[in-house]
């Protein structure tokens, strides 16, 4: 699949984007129509209450979830119609997680835990993603616990090993949901503060939070409500 | 505090998943009626001792169990009768031996009946605690040289033979041609040693040898009854007391008899004196540990099974603790589930193992519908033990399975439950537990499945053997001379030739039939018999007796081969003139022996066989050297699944030792015809004497894998129930680990895993664990292959279904169970699992 041009400077642009929920006889309408378009370099926060739809829009803007309609270009891929493993592909090359319960694999290390990602991706040889690693780890100054497991490290230390492990393999984007929502003050805003020095060095970020404070500190600010975007500015 | 709303609450909860209640009551009910079953099986036919009447167990003193011959031997009377002299830990003993009788004017066709004896000391029915219901026993004065024979006999046979004569005391009967008279009926059920339907006194001259004996005739077994709380091991050790000191005394010539591995005369619970349970101990003793290794398969499955559903229902355990229930109340609400899982499984497992029981005694029925062998005591019953036990097997597995899901219940992080509400990744411990279960289940399937499959394949293989003969359109029967009028003495030389001259001259009449085809007699046909004793060729005699080469010894009448489909391969057959028996006995010839062609290949490979002279040779004893007159096409007796199976056979002269032959008949039309015929035939030539055992003589190869067979239909039994257990055990476990991996496997995805990474990873998991269970499972099994092949000759293909096929269908198995859930887990979009709330 190669990038058209016509979308040429968005990273990520949806239209008429649509998600519904058929639970028995019912059907709840997630995400109704939406269209939004992000930049390189752009720091988006996503917000509005819960369960109007946020975290639904970041799963269906991290491939983790197809749309029910509409169209999705990602990186100038034509994400909307494409296997499960052109997806999985397309998450490992272009897109960083980060999530609310860090979700680290409790059974690997701190470095192995960053690797992971590079080695799905089958191109890259041992010693270029240990370089990699330990490059995502300076980055969020981590380096000194690479050989720990997660259950040594504290929430906010593990939210930044979940940070170095989004950005280990130069995404497009990174998506992060709500990233401080787990963890007290003083580690939030921790993750807040590198996460705005990525951003400052060039990284794209879309974060889903309820947390004005947090929304507050990004260059853009999209609110969703029953399934809609009602603001974006 | 009330526990109704619990019980209300847990009954709720199993109907409201009526699949995995009853999948879990089932997989009780399996698990413990086939524990039940086989416990009583084993109980009833092997390990509770006999006491009949008494109450302190019955043991059985005998000689050496000759693995050679699959039996135990008869003990000197000299030693037996010092035994019971000095022994102070004895209640009472008797000596005895069983035989066959004849019993006139009562069979079919006016023919004599064949009857199981027993000839005992008169104090048998004493030591046993049973007297007869009508009559009386025997007295000292019935042993006295001169007394007057008596007899006493079986309820069942006064009642089918004699219609319950009220007035049968006192009655004579024709019995072995002689006459003797009834002076007891015993009580129902009662066959003594095994299926005795007559007994009868030894006369006390043959009881009182004054000095040790090699004789046959000199020997006898010998039951007794220990005194009130003796132990089996106490009078053990007094018996190797007594027998060291008497040994010490013996002639040079018997002093091997101190020297003997397992003991010249060894004492053991009675039950184990039956030939059947003796030379199949090792299979019974494995198949009681399959069967407990299955019991311990339904308790990690059940135990599993519930921690799947404390898996499922963490969060509302998690929101009833917050809500303060008390730790007590929680662990009783989980046991009340399992209680009731395991209440209703006990029930059916009862009734399952009621149905068992039932089935088995009508199999035994089968078994023994010929030879009318069945131990009087192999009658199957549930019993008070058994009902017990199960109660005890169900307290403990409703504390396994409800405290175990309970604890795991109560060692959950409940804020962590309750603040993000996800199932959570699995804790190292549990991760650990999980695998552990897996790696259990593999194992014990492993080795339930490997057994049961060599088992299985080796008895298939047993039964289809070539065993060198024609068993098509052939009858066979036991043609019982009875010994008053064809009496047997050693040497006697009338009493052969009216031997052979009843056996021959049946044979002429029978042949003269226009549908018999050819008669011929066999001490035990190929494919029967078996059991081997130690052959010495002349001039290469070995250094010591045990290490000349070993056959089985056989005889035939002469013209015998063509019946049963044997050729003659070298040299020739037997002739009217070895039969020249004054000439033999005179030692102006020797006797032929025809050896078949396994001994004449391996033993005289330059084809010089015929002309050597060959001998039979024991640690004390040699046979007369026979000359080999001729080579005949490989035969194998015995079943080749027996460890008594005999691959060399030398065939001697039905002529020269006419004993109890079995004849075999080739015919065509139908088999009833040939039976009628052979009934008739013998009447007209003696009513006294008595066809036995009259069946096909494929039936006749079938007989003695029959029993071997029921076990190993249980076998079968267990092998698929742990096959059923394993892999749902299996699934379950792998389901559930997976679906506690759930949030892991999304995060793989996320990260940009494909679909084939995570199976691939799933598989290689199961594949260790795999190699693990497997390793474990073939260990074990090879050990309990070891112990059965004390019993059991296990056949090559049978080690290679058994240690490589089924490790193979298990790999299968696993990893199936393991690509199934994964598969499923794909099939939804990785989001679903990582907002798990």
């Amino acid at each position: 699949m190669q990038p058209t041009n016509n979308h040429k400077n968005a990273i990520i642009e949806l239209q008429g984007l649509s998600k519904v929920f058929a639970t028995d006889k019912v059907q709840t309408h997630a995400l109704n129509h939406i269209g939004l378009r992000i930049y390189p370099g752009e720091f988006v926060a996503i917000t509005g209450p819960s369960g109007c739809g946020k975290s639904t829009l970041l799963s269906l803007l991290g491939l983790l979830d197809a749309p029910s309609s509409g169209q999705y270009r990602l990186a100038g891929h034509d994400a909307s119609s494409i296997d499960t493993d052109e997806r999985a592909r397309i998450r490992n090359k272009e897109i960083g997680f980060v999530f609310q319960s860090f979700n680290l694999i409790s059974n690997l290390t701190v470095a192995e835990n960053i690797e992971l990602p590079l080695t799905y991706r089958g191109n890259l040889s041992k010693a270029e993603r240990h370089s990699m690693t330990l490059s995502a780890l300076a980055q969020v100054d981590m380096a000194h616990r690479q050989q720990h497991y997660p259950a040594q490290l504290s929430g906010g230390q593990q939210q930044r090993v979940a940070v170095a492990r989004a950005i280990a393999g130069n995404p497009a984007i990174i998506l992060a949901d709500e990233p401080t929502g787990n963890l007290d003050s003083k580690n939030a805003e921790a993750v807040m503060a590198l996460l705005e020095q990525l951003n400052r060095g060039g990284t794209t970020i879309c974060m889903v939070t309820h947390d004005s404070a947090s929304a507050a500190r990004t260059k853009r600010i999209v609110e969703v409500f029953d399934g809609q975007i009602v603001a974006d500015r | 505090m009330s526990y109704a709303i619990e019980i209300k609450y847990a009954a709720r909860l199993l109907l409201s998943k009526p699949l995995f209640s009853v999948t879990a009551m089932l997989i009780v009910a399996v698990g413990l009626g086939l524990t039940i079953y086989t416990f009583l099986l084993l109980n009833q036919l092997i390990f509770k001792p006999m006491t009949l009447n008494g109450d302190t167990p019955l043991v059985a003193i005998e000689g050496e169990f000759q693995t050679s011959q699959g039996r135990g031997q008869r003990a000197d009377i000299y030693h037996l009768n010092q035994i019971s002299a000095d022994s102070r830990l004895l209640q009472g003993m008797s000596l005895y031996r069983p035989g066959v009788q004849t019993i006139a004017g009562v069979g079919e066709l006016g023919n004599a009946k064949m009857l199981s004896a027993a000839h005992s000391q008169w104090n048998l029915f004493e030591v046993l605690g049973v007297q007869p219901v009508l009559g009386r026993g025997f007295g000292p004065q019935d042993q006295d040289q001169g007394a007057p024979p008596v007899s006493v006999i079986s309820h069942a046979l006064w009642q089918k033979h004699f219609a319950a004569d009220p007035q049968i005391i006192g009655k004579a009967v024709r019995i072995d041609g002689q006459s003797r008279t009834i002076i007891g009926v015993m009580p129902a059920g009662f066959a003594f040693p095994v299926t005795a339907q007559i007994w009868q006194p030894i006369p006390l001259t043959g009881l009182s040898p004054s000095e040790p004996s090699t004789a046959y005739a000199d020997s006898l077994y010998a039951v007794a009854r220990l005194k009130p709380e003796v132990s089996l091991a106490q009078f053990q050790q007094e018996l190797k007391h007594i027998l060291q000191r008497h040994f010490q005394a013996l002639p040079a010539e018997l002093a091997w008899r101190a020297a003997s591995p397992g003991g010249h005369i060894r004492a053991f619970p009675f039950k184990l004196s039956h030939d059947s349970v003796a030379q199949h101990y090792a299979v019974f003793m494995a198949m009681l540990m399959v069967v407990l290794l299955i019991l311990l398969l339904t308790g990690i499955n059940v135990g599993n099974l519930l921690l799947v559903r404390v898996n499922e229902r963490i969060k509302e355990v998690a929101i009833r603790i917050s809500l303060g229930v008390p730790r007590k109340r929680l662990i009783v609400q989980m046991l009340l589930e399992s209680t009731l899982i395991c209440a209703l499984g006990g029930l059916v497992a009862l009734a399952l193992a009621g149905g068992g029981v039932h089935l088995t005694n009508l199999v035994f029925e089968e078994i023994f519908a010929v030879t009318q062998q069945r131990p009087f005591w192999w009658y199957v019953q549930l019993d008070l033990e058994a009902i017990l036990l199960l109660l005890a097997m169900l307290v403990v597995m409703v504390i396994v399975t409800g405290l175990i899901p309970a604890l795991r219940a109560l060692s959950s992080d409940v804020n962590a439950l309750l603040r993000d509400g996800t199932r959570g990744a699995l804790s190292k411990r549990a991760q650990w537990t999980n695998k552990a279960l897996v790696v259990a289940e593999i194992s014990l399937s492993c080795v339930v499945l490997s057994v049961a499959t060599m088992l299985l394949s080796t008895s298939y293989a047993s039964q289809q053997a070539d065993y060198g003969v024609t068993t098509d359109k052939r009858i066979t029967a036991d043609i019982v001379l009875p010994s008053g009028t064809y009496p047997w003495q050693a040497g006697d030389l009338e009493s052969k030739l009216k031997r052979n001259h009843f056996y021959y001259r049946l044979k002429d009449e029978l042949e003269a039939l226009p549908h018999i085809h050819s008669v011929a007699y066999f001490t035990s046909p190929p494919g029967t018999g078996g059991g081997v004793s130690h052959f010495e060729i002349r001039g290469r005699a070995a250094q010591v007796y045990n290490e000349n080469p070993q056959w089985n010894f056989e005889t035939v009448s002469r013209d015998a081969w063509h019946t049963v489909g044997i050729t003659l391969i070298d040299g020739r057959s037997f002739t009217l003139d070895d039969a020249a028996i004054e000439r033999v006995e005179a030692g102006e010839q020797t006797p032929p022996v025809v050896i078949n062609a396994a001994i004449a290949r391996d033993l005289f490979p330059d084809g010089d066989a015929i002309g050597q002279q060959v001998r039979t040779v024991t640690e004390d004893w040699h046979s007369e050297w026979r000359t080999i007159i001729g080579v005949v096409s490989d035969t194998v007796h015995g079943p080749t699944m027996q460890a008594t199976s005999a691959r060399h056979t030398g065939y001697g002269l039905m002529d020269l030792r006419p004993w109890l032959m079995t004849i075999i008949i080739h015919y065509s039309g139908p088999q009833g015809q040939a039976e009628a015929a052979l009934r008739q035939a013998i009447n007209r030539i003696d009513a006294d004497v008595t066809p036995h055992n009259v069946q096909s003589y494929d039936n006749l190869v079938k007989q003695p894998m029959k029993l071997v067979d029921a076990v190993n239909r249980i076998f079968l039994l267990a092998g698929l129930v742990a096959l059923v257990l394993a892999g749902s055990g299996i699934y379950a476990v792998s389901a559930n680990t997976i679906m506690l991996q759930s949030q892991e496997i999304a995060t793989r995805r996320a990260l940009g895993a494909r679909n084939g990474q995570i199976v691939a990873l799933f598989l290689k998991q199961a594949a260790g664990q795999l190699l693990l269970g497997v390793s474990a499972g073939l260990l074990i099994s090879l050990w309990l292959v070891g112990q059965i092949t004390q019993s059991i000759v296990l056949l090559g293909n049978s080690y290679l279904m058994g240690l490589l096929g089924i490790p193979a269908f298990i790999a299968m198995l696993v990893l199936l169970a393991t690509y199934l859930p994964t598969r499923k887990l794909l099939q939804d979009e990785p989001a679903a699992a990582l907002h798990q709330v």
